[in-house]
């Protein structure tokens, strides 16, 4: 891609994360020789219904749920539809309201936005210029229909970690359902359903280290939420289909991983951090570091560099191995400057000068270094030519 | 007398991309110059277009020293397709290439 010769240096763990070696390990015999299906009643698909099991097991002791509150998805999307969707459906007829951010994943909002096309009220609370909503507000926009709040735990922006336990407790009072897409959280910090108060919880494997395609949603036991799909009795009859194996034992795995490694790599990714943000701000004059340290995950830096502008430096950085990306988000027909950015005061313009770095397990000392080595010079270089 | 061959290269939003091609295209023609205008995207093709006689980048993406065209800097004209500025230059590095090689 332009950079031959190069070691690269992925420095893109919120997009994705390679698969790590446990992961690896633990699902290659389900690509292998132990490829039953689950519900087959013979010695293969008893091994395959075991493994499945167990992975079910790994990811409900990683976030303190029991096994039968988890249910395996294709992914966090799949996660977030389901609820929205669900929660949708058990209220057809007299529809409601729903409180969710500004700054969720379009996985939520663009759900949200299906609903409120289809008679339900949605509430979008607004974001400080932190970017942090105020727990506050969610109380004060409940109403006597509303049925479900759904917020992230962390932004895959700009790392800033939300409130959750507060508005945990606000939703509980209330007798509200809450769901919290907790997708950026689970490789660094704890995640537990009872202390946050969550009654839904969203987790997608591949980026925590484990396979694409693979996700779980909690869903606190005794919750009404009907079927995804209809078929076979799979997943307590919640998502008929049969199960993506290897991807859920994949799953499995790397919810265990992250549940040995996220002390430890929460310190040390914060050193990196803030070697970074020190590097920076000490040589690029006029940088814009969008959330604050003490309320942002260490694994992720947005950076706004006024006058610049995010997709040339993207290039740029590119050209020397450097993956990193955007702060904004492009589609097929048009340049949308970053909805979390504009939510949380910055102009288009500023949006648009905006890259995303975020870390991962992999990532180590030189790797930030090799950025500090081009990043000013190349701010300079695309504030020149803008 | 062959036509002049102008590649328009941009980043990730195709759209607008295509949309300031298109752009081009229709003010050369009316202006009377015979060019084929096409497009490039970085993202997908990350190599100098071969045999283009001038390339407008929306994105920095190559320099002048890489390749035997001019190459110019066109972001101007996703604001505003009309920029005065930008496309004098355009204008007068077309009109400076095609006397050189006396193609339109």
């Amino acid at each position: 891609m332009g950079n031959e010769g190069i070691q690269p240096v992925y420095l893109d763990y919120c997009a994705t994360t390679p698969i790590s070696p446990e992961v690896r390990t633990a699902m290659l015999p389900a690509l292998e020789d132990e490829f039953g299906n689950p519900s087959s009643l013979h010695s293969f698909g008893r091994a395959a219904k075991a493994a499945v099991e167990n992975a079910r097991s790994q990811v409900a002791q990683r976030i303190g749920a029991n096994a039968q509150e988890i249910v395996f998805t294709s992914g966090a999307t799949e996660a977030d539809n389901y609820v929205l969707l669900g929660i949708g459906a058990v209220y057809e007829q007299e529809k409601g309201h729903l409180i969710t951010s500004s700054i969720e994943h379009h996985a939520v909002l663009h759900t949200a936005q299906w609903l409120e096309k289809n008679g339900w009220q949605v509430t979008y609370l607004p974001v400080n210029t932190d970017g942090v909503i105020d727990p506050q507000d969610a109380a004060s926009a409940i109403q006597d229909n509303t049925r479900l709040i759904s917020l992230m735990m962390v932004n895959n922006e700009t790392g800033t970690i939300q409130p959750i336990k507060e508005v945990g407790a606000i939703a509980r009072r209330h007798g509200i359902l809450f769901h919290t897409d907790a997708v950026q959280a689970l490789g660094l910090l704890p995640v537990s359903v009872n202390h946050l108060g969550v009654d839904f919880l969203s987790l997608s494997a591949h980026k925590i280290y484990g396979p694409k395609g693979s996700g779980a949603l909690y869903i606190r036991e005794g919750t009404i939420i009907p079927p995804m799909f209809s078929g076979g009795p799979q997943e307590g009859t919640r998502r008929a289909g049969t199960e993506n194996v290897p991807g859920i034992i994949g799953l499995g795995a790397a919810a265990a991983v992250t549940g040995v490694k996220v002390g430890n790599e929460f310190k040390r990714l914060s050193g990196l951090k803030s070697c970074l943000l020190n590097g920076l701000l000490g040589q690029v004059p006029d940088v814009q570091v969008n959330g604050p340290v003490e309320q942002t995950s260490p694994h992720v830096v947005s950076l706004t560099f006024p006058g610049s502008d995010g997709e040339m430096m993207l290039f740029l950085l590119n050209k020397y191995g450097l993956a990193v990306s955007m702060g904004s988000a492009c589609n097929a027909s048009d340049t949308l400057p970053s909805h979390v950015l504009l939510a949380m005061g910055l102009t288009p313009a500023l949006a648009d000068a905006t890259i995303r770095v975020s870390f991962g397990y992999p990532t180590q000392p030189a790797d930030i270094d090799r950025l500090l080595d081009v990043l000013p010079e190349i701010v300079e270089q695309c504030r020149k030519i803008q | 007398m062959r036509r002049f061959h102008v590649r328009v290269v941009g980043g990730n939003c195709g759209n607008k991309m295509i949309v300031v091609a298109d752009h081009i295209q229709e003010v050369l023609a009316r202006c009377g110059y015979d060019c084929k205008v096409s497009t490039q995207s970085i993202w997908e093709t990350m190599s100098m277009p071969p045999a283009v006689d001038l390339i407008l980048q929306l994105l920095p993406a190559f320099s002048e020293d890489e390749g035997e065209c001019p190459i110019l800097y066109i972001k101007p004209l996703l604001a505003d397709l009309d920029d005065p500025k930008t496309w004098e230059v355009i204008f007068t590095t077309i009109k400076t290439r095609c006397e050189v090689e006396s193609c339109v």
